[in-house]
């Protein structure tokens, strides 16, 4: 183990689990990847299997979180994000320590999703918290935006990636098959292709947009994100079930 | 094929009758049969008649929104024939048994924008008409709390689903008590009848309150509890 490199953690991504990281999460392909391949025999020699560090991750996501709801200082926000885009990293290394080690479990798996629909769900809500404790604040009219409509967006995007993730779970579940096919089908779209780098660059832009004090920018676009998103998955899935009848 | 009122009823299997919440066995299973006798001689199919289920919700929503009280009566209303709406596209599906593929997802979508679409419209009502302080952001804050919370719930069970579709679940989950509260308590059980009855004795706030707190502590509940299932199936793999 003493001995353990980058090249043994690489040597386990698969060309599958490649095209997957490069068609679902472009940014985590050219930069977290690569990067969590360094990384991963750290967590390896300091005893972390992929399950430890899946819960490990848990401290990064509830401590984002909070940072953000409760911040006071802009600097808290600034952490706050950083502590998001650390969880994202680890969600990629506990992937290599599980090929690595060839542990994966039930329960790994399921942590594993769990934390990713965690760390969707609290970045608007962490944000929606913040907006909500300031929403008296007069003078707060920026992007376009008043404090009181910045909770009202943030909310509508947990509600709307809430309703795009439950939809294709169910259809997922209902049709397997067909679903990947379409999937597959859908992948040479320009469109979801640029939907997929949006969505890859949530963390970052949160960090990004928080040091230059934005942070309504980022619920622009993802407002607008997640609204199109659901409606395009809506559209999708009603489109296979016409075929299938 | 024109169905009688007496054919529509014998397609209903006892069983699904006795599992379903007492509004729908005693309220809107019985209005759904004169609904689906008229919608049968219709080319609507039992998808379409969900997705209009899903556009009634969201209708009766922007009416409880509107910011005219009576409008909003209206809407809460209006809300019920979702769930008469729901107990048709069902009818339908076992009357016309090759024409309905994948009905299970477009039953599922209406359920899921029903419970978007109400809790938080019944949180703006409570700022709009009874709170006296339309700015308040708490009550809307609220509705959204419960709608996240048990859009969450459902997400999760779906996930554990699929994550495990070839191991056997814990077969008494469809039984439990709990399972017959929740129902009783969710879209098809009481809630749409007891948001217009709070909407017009203006209680709206406790409902919204109440709703809120259970269906948050439902969903923390609900995932410790599925944390569990898979670990103990992870040991006994």
């Amino acid at each position: 183990m003493s001995g353990l490199t980058r090249n043994h953690i690489k040597s386990t991504y698969s060309k599958a689990k490649e095209s997957s990281d490069y068609e679902n999460h472009p940014w985590a392909f050219y930069v977290i990847r690569p990067f969590s391949f360094w990384v991963t025999p750290f967590f390896i020699k300091l005893g972390f299997t992929a399950t430890k560090l899946t819960l490990f991750g848990f401290l990064p996501l509830f401590a984002g979180f909070f940072f953000i709801s409760l911040a006071g200082q802009p600097y808290e926000l600034m952490l706050g994000a950083l502590l998001f885009n650390i969880w994202y990293l680890i969600d990629f290394i506990d992937g290599n320590i599980a090929r690595f080690q060839k542990n994966s479990t039930y329960l790994g798996k399921y942590l594993d999703s769990f934390a990713g629909t965690l760390f969707h769900i609290f970045i608007p809500l962490s944000l929606a918290i913040f907006f909500y404790r300031n929403v008296h604040i007069e003078n707060m009219y920026e992007v376009g935006m008043t404090n009181q409509l910045a909770l009202y967006l943030s909310i509508s995007i947990m509600i709307f990636f809430a309703l795009r993730k439950i939809l294709s779970q169910k259809f997922t579940l209902i049709n397997a098959n067909l679903s990947s096919q379409s999937e597959r089908k859908v992948n040479n779209s320009l469109i979801i292709y640029l939907m997929r780098w949006i969505s890859s660059l949530k963390s970052p832009l949160l960090l990004i947009l928080s040091i230059f004090g934005a942070l309504k920018v980022w619920i622009w676009i993802f407002s607008i994100y997640t609204l199109f998103s659901f409606m395009g998955i809506l559209m999708l899935n009603v489109k296979k079930l016409s075929k299938a009848i | 094929m024109n169905y009688t009122l007496s054919e529509i009823k014998q397609t209903l299997p006892k069983e699904k009758n006795l599992n379903d919440p007492l509004l729908i066995r005693f309220f809107y299973r019985p209005l759904s049969y004169p609904f689906t006798w008229l919608l049968i001689r219709t080319p609507l199919s039992a998808n379409a008649v969900s997705y209009l289920s899903a556009l009634v919700c969201i209708f009766c929503g922007a009416l409880i929104i509107s910011g005219n009280y009576g409008y909003a009566i209206i809407g809460a209303a209006t809300f019920n024939l979702f769930g008469i709406l729901d107990c048709v596209d069902g009818n339908i599906s076992r009357l016309k048994p090759k024409l309905h593929s994948y009905g299970d997802w477009a039953d599922a979508l209406a359920g899921y924008i029903a419970y978007a679409t109400l809790l938080p419209a019944a949180g703006l009502a409570v700022s709009l008409y009874q709170s006296g302080d339309w700015n308040s952001v708490i009550w809307l804050s609220l509705g959204f709390i419960a709608a996240i919370s048990t859009l969450l719930t459902r997400l999760s069970h779906q996930k554990l689903e699929n994550l495990m579709k070839n191991k056997k679940l814990n077969s008494s989950e469809k039984t439990s008590l709990f399972i017959n509260i929740n129902k009783n308590l969710g879209i098809t059980g009481f809630l749409i009848p007891i948001v217009l009855v709070g909407l017009v004795f203006n209680f709206l706030h406790y409902i919204i309150v109440f709703y809120a707190i259970y269906y948050l502590l439902t969903m923390v509940l609900f995932i410790i509890r599925q944390i569990f299932i898979v670990e103990s199936s992870s040991m006994n793999k």
